[in-house]
């Protein structure tokens, strides 16, 4: 009773650390905003969204976009604008896009991007085989992170982050600790 | 410590570990398997006729898990709550989503609820050893590192086609003929179980006639499962052209003139003959062969990380047997040590870190595990060590246990 009772403490404590040092220690990148769309819309023309992040240095988009039959294989650009000047653009090829993908867009972290507008485009050479991002009337899906490396704003972060999980979802956490408390009982 | 309390210790780690960790696969599944509900019925035809659809992939599993998880779908949705079915539309990195937590546990209730069903048949078919060592079966089975990863963490459905062959082993000891029926279920579920189930009509029948008939009735289950799909081609190209099925002829000698000896196949034949010529007299026998042939089929592959579930009860079981000797548990850690070290070095973002990605949706941009060490050295020389190390001590563990036996 006693070694196994350790060894299931020990596994759970190994899990908490591990997780706890993966996210303060390696992980650099950082949700700031998400928004999920619902079908899938023709990109037949320059396709244009706006954005604003709630932290500094953002880095990465990753927006789902789909080519049917992976046919298209011409050239794209996905620009980044701020006040009306480019300060990003990363080409990329109908090759990079699956049928669908999450395709991830990385670039040197822009500074004060905190609270600031940014207009997104992607436009292409050839609209012949348009390919399809993921959308609804609100704008289309996107998921934009920030680099972050400073160790107390990290732990701040988290603990935020969760303090924001648990309240979102009370119903789920009060269940499932429930949940344990009567196992827990049980064992004893 | 009691039977019930292992099981209590258990569902508290199962049940902890669940809403925090996450592996696509069981996403995947559900997300094809709700089309049942839909009144979809040939869900290969149906992904074949509207690719927009299958863009999670193709449902590579045989009809009856499509069944079994369409019909899980319904209270599984009820549980699961609002945006569920959203979620299961999204891509493999949606783990930023509010209710992640819920869905996670939720989609993980079934392969768990199966797997502590197979450690109830496992701690029965072990009626015969003391107490004590029941206990320790049952400890083993919930908390070794291949069924909480595997489990716990990735709630993988094999948990489904594992049940039905330690209760096919449970009806085998009774020489019930539902058995076989039970084997031909698994194997509608994952293809997998028709490997022993010749094993299984050698020791249910006592004339050939008879042992021909319980394999007739065995492989005439798995039949009525996927004869309505025959004539649906997305159904084979699925099915059979994928994993274990083509793996199993990866392995082979060179012969000269573009012809090779296909190891795997040539190892079960032997099992075979074996099993032919030795009669399997027990049911532990029998044991020992289910062990022999999902261990010689899984470690002579590039196995994914479930598949070591297959064997896991059949090891535990002859494992109780050849406890007393110690050399027997160095095996069994290094074993362990060979699929842990083997599966976390899968150039593959949710087998490691990734698998904590629901704590941290950042966690997915970090590199693998064999990434980072592909700076200093060859990862997948490493692999290899550790598939090489599981190999060793599992093939000396299936022989102690067939030794023990004599």
């Amino acid at each position: 009773m006693k070694r196994l009772l350790i060894f299931v403490a020990s596994v759970i404590c190994l899990f908490i650390i591990t997780s706890l040092f993966v996210t303060v220690f390696l992980v650099r990148n950082r949700l700031d905003t998400q928004y999920f769309g619902e079908r899938f819309v023709k990109v037949d023309k320059p396709f244009k969204f706006r954005f604003t992040p709630i932290h500094d240095n953002i880095n990465i988009l990753i927006i789902p976009l789909k080519n049917p039959g992976l046919i298209n294989k011409s050239e794209f650009s996905l620009r980044i604008y701020s006040d009306g000047n480019n300060i990003r653009e990363i080409n990329f090829s109908g090759y990079n896009v699956g049928d669908p993908s999450d395709v991830k867009f990385q670039f040197e972290p822009i500074t004060n991007s905190k609270d600031k507008n940014l207009d997104v485009e992607i436009i292409s050479n050839d609209y012949q085989n348009p390919i399809l991002i993921n959308t609804d009337i609100n704008g289309p899906s996107f998921r934009a992170y920030y680099r972050s490396i400073n160790k107390k704003e990290i732990i701040g972060e988290w603990v935020n982050a969760w303090g924001k999980r648990y309240i979102n979802n009370i119903p789920f956490f009060v269940s499932w600790l429930f949940l344990l408390t009567i196992t827990g009982w049980l064992i004893i | 410590m009691t039977k019930k309390q292992i099981f209590v210790l258990a569902a508290f780690t199962y049940l902890f570990l669940a809403p925090f960790t996450y592996h696509p696969d069981i996403k995947t599944i559900f997300y094809q398997s709700q089309f049942l509900s839909q009144g979809i019925f040939n869900i290969y035809s149906f992904f074949a006729a509207n690719p927009g659809k299958a863009f999670l992939g193709p449902f590579v599993y045989p009809p009856l898990a499509f069944f079994t998880f369409g019909l899980l779908f319904i209270p599984v949705k009820m549980i699961a709550g609002s945006g569920f079915v959203d979620w299961l539309g999204m891509g493999n990195d949606a783990v930023g989503v509010t209710h992640i937590f819920q869905y996670l546990f939720t989609i993980k209730l079934p392969a768990i609820i199966a797997h502590f069903t197979t450690g109830h048949f496992i701690f029965k078919l072990l009626q015969g050893v003391s107490l004590q060592n029941q206990k320790k079966a049952l400890a083993l089975w919930f908390f070794n590192p291949i069924s909480l990863y595997t489990v716990g963490f990735m709630g993988q459905i094999d948990s489904f086609a594992v049940l039905l062959t330690v209760l096919a082993l449970f009806l085998a000891k009774k020489k019930s003929i539902y058995a076989t029926v039970l084997l031909g279920l698994g194997a509608a579920f994952k293809t997998y179980p028709l490997l022993v189930l010749p094993f299984l009509a050698i020791y249910s029948g006592k004339t050939w006639s008879k042992k021909l008939l319980s394999f007739a009735l065995g492989f005439g289950t798995y039949l009525l499962f996927i004869l309505p799909f025959i004539t649906t081609p997305a159904f084979y190209s699925s099915t059979f052209v994928s994993g274990l099925s083509q793996r199993l002829f990866e392995l082979k000698l060179y012969l000269g003139f573009g012809e090779n000896i296909l190891i795997v196949p040539a190892l079960l034949i032997i099992l075979f003959l074996f099993a032919v010529s030795k009669r399997i007299e027990n049911i532990n026998q029998l044991s020992n062969f289910f062990l022999a042939v999902f261990f010689v089929t899984v470690t002579s592959v590039h196995f994914h990380p479930q598949w070591a579930l297959w064997f896991l009860p059949f090891l535990i079981i002859s494992f109780i047997y050849n406890a007393k000797d110690s050399s027997v548990w160095i095996a069994l850690t290094l074993l362990f040590l060979g699929w842990l070290g083997n599966i976390l070095l899968f150039d593959d973002k949710f087998l490691s870190w990734g698998i904590l990605s629901p704590i941290d949706p950042g966690i997915l941009f970090l590199p693998t595990l064999s990434e980072l060490l592909h700076r200093f050295f060859d990862p997948l020389l490493l692999q290899s060590i550790f598939h090489t190390i599981m190999l060793a001590s599992g093939v000396y563990l299936v022989s102690k246990s067939f030794k023990e036996n004599e």
